[in-house]
């Protein structure tokens, strides 16, 4: 009842953020201006640390996002509101809050594309009262932070847990979520080795933003930030390691939303889900000047009542899936 | 780390068969609480190892848990009670997970258990 009542509310707020959009959104940088609700005050400093500006989703999602509670402190180069312009270290005042560390990946483009694309989902995620959530590769926690507050917390009988490889992703994943009020459990692994045997069908949704970046292979094995991009040849050496994994860990109605590039052939990765029996579709569609992103939601085929009706990969076969917008 | 985490973490080791339940080496633990969600617990029991959770909570002197659970036990509110209180609000700070075959130990730093391998446990 409690649960409803949040779940009520939260529908609310959002409705009034106007977040009922088409699910598929392809935001050109140029176009990233236009937005007409733009200017409130959490939005006056837009422009990031590396020069570029929000593309307008990436704005409402924060606005979103801050709505339901999550304090800016997070992905200072983005969301940082407060900023002195004076200060010759704009995210000091921030990290000190939640902590940052130099080889932990700062929220950036494909973080904000994979909560955008959970917001999107957000009405199904709802519905689909999951009992165990993971992020795979959690690096600073704002994907599984945003994800634990959009799904409500704890009150709402939801489980979380996530890995990283990077010992000081866990650590920053941990401060953040502990600075917003929500619990995840953190375990520093690659992918979910030692989890995966005791929780194979258990997870109800498994987010992703793996290394996409096509590197080298030697890079893959790297430490440090490192691992947070590199993806080795097409960026797909960990993509097709994550894959198998989450197959097993999810439940029978588990879905898997994962960023992935346009270099990475994403096409190819739907048509190997596909063989393990999952559906696909785009989710959030995303092209600026350095990459084109695309957030895949997965599931497993037959359960296509719960995607409000989308068409979907299974029934349209895959090239005319792919080709549409 | 939750105790529901040691009862989900094995060991990883390369060659390992038995590497379930990690013994439980606990130097420093907090109570947190969660709110009590019946649902959860009764869809949870079939999926938790008892024994498991049962002993990791005797090793931090929680020894309210009966030795043996079968589903019967789950109407009874006390039961779940403690069994919610074991799963969900003792959480290990420091300390470490033992592989039961091979040894091995898993540090716990700061609540986070670190299930990561050298090259040629891989």
């Amino acid at each position: 009842m409690v649960q409803e009542e949040e779940a009520e509310k939260l529908e609310e707020r959002l409705r009034k953020l106007g977040v009922d959009e088409p699910m598929v959104e392809d935001v050109k940088e140029d176009e990233a201006d236009d937005d007409d609700d733009a200017d409130t005050e959490g939005d006056k400093e837009t422009i990031a640390n590396d020069g570029s500006k929000q593309s307008r989703s990436e704005q409402k999602s924060h606005k979103a996002i801050m709505k339901l509670g999550l304090k800016p402190v997070i992905g200072a180069s983005r969301i940082n509101i407060e900023r002195n312009k004076n200060d010759m270290f704009p995210r000091g005042a921030d990290i000190r809050l939640v902590s940052g560390h130099p080889e932990v990946y700062e929220p950036c483009d494909d973080s904000f594309a994979l909560v955008d694309a959970l917001l999107a989902d957000r009405g199904n995620l709802l519905n689909h009262k999951a009992r165990f959530c993971m992020e795979i590769g959690c690096g600073s926690g704002y994907v599984i932070t945003s994800l634990a507050i959009i799904l409500g917390k704890e009150n709402s009988g939801v489980h979380y847990f996530t890995s990283d490889i990077n010992p000081d992703a866990t650590r920053v994943t941990q401060k953040t979520l502990f600075a917003h009020g929500v619990h995840a459990e953190i375990i520093n692994t690659n992918i979910a080795s030692g989890l995966q045997k005791r929780l194979v069908g258990m997870m109800d949704v498994i987010v992703v933003n793996p290394p996409y970046v096509p590197t080298s292979e030697e890079e893959v094995n790297c430490k440090g930030i490192t691992v947070s991009w590199a993806g080795g040849h097409n960026g797909r050496t960990v993509i097709d390691r994550i894959l198998p994994v989450v197959d097993e860990l999810l439940s029978d109605r588990g879905w898997l939303y994962m960023v992935t590039l346009k270099a990475n052939n994403p096409s190819q990765i739907c048509l190997v889900m596909r063989k393990k029996g999952y559906a696909s579709r785009i989710v959030v569609q995303r092209s600026t000047e350095e990459e084109s992103l695309l957030v895949i939601k997965f599931w497993r085929e037959g359960l296509d009542d719960v995607n409000d009706g989308n068409i979907t990969s299974s029934s349209l076969g895959f090239g005319s899936w792919f080709g549409r917008k | 780390m939750r105790l529901l985490t040691h009862n989900m973490l094995s060991s990883n080791v390369k060659g390992v068969v038995n590497g379930f339940p990690l013994r439980l080496e606990a130097s420093s633990w907090v109570e947190k609480e969660v709110e009590f969600n019946a649902d959860f617990l009764r869809s949870m029991f079939p999926k938790i190892d008892w024994p498991a959770l049962a002993g990791a909570a005797q090793k931090i002197g929680y020894a309210a848990l009966p030795d043996t659970a079968d589903a019967t036990m789950l109407e009874s509110e006390d039961f779940l009670k403690k069994f919610h209180h074991a799963l969900l609000e003792i959480h290990v700070e420091e300390g470490a997970l033992v592989c039961p075959e091979s040894g091995r130990r898993f540090p716990i730093n700061k609540g986070i258990p670190n299930m990561l391998l050298n090259e040629d446990e891989v």
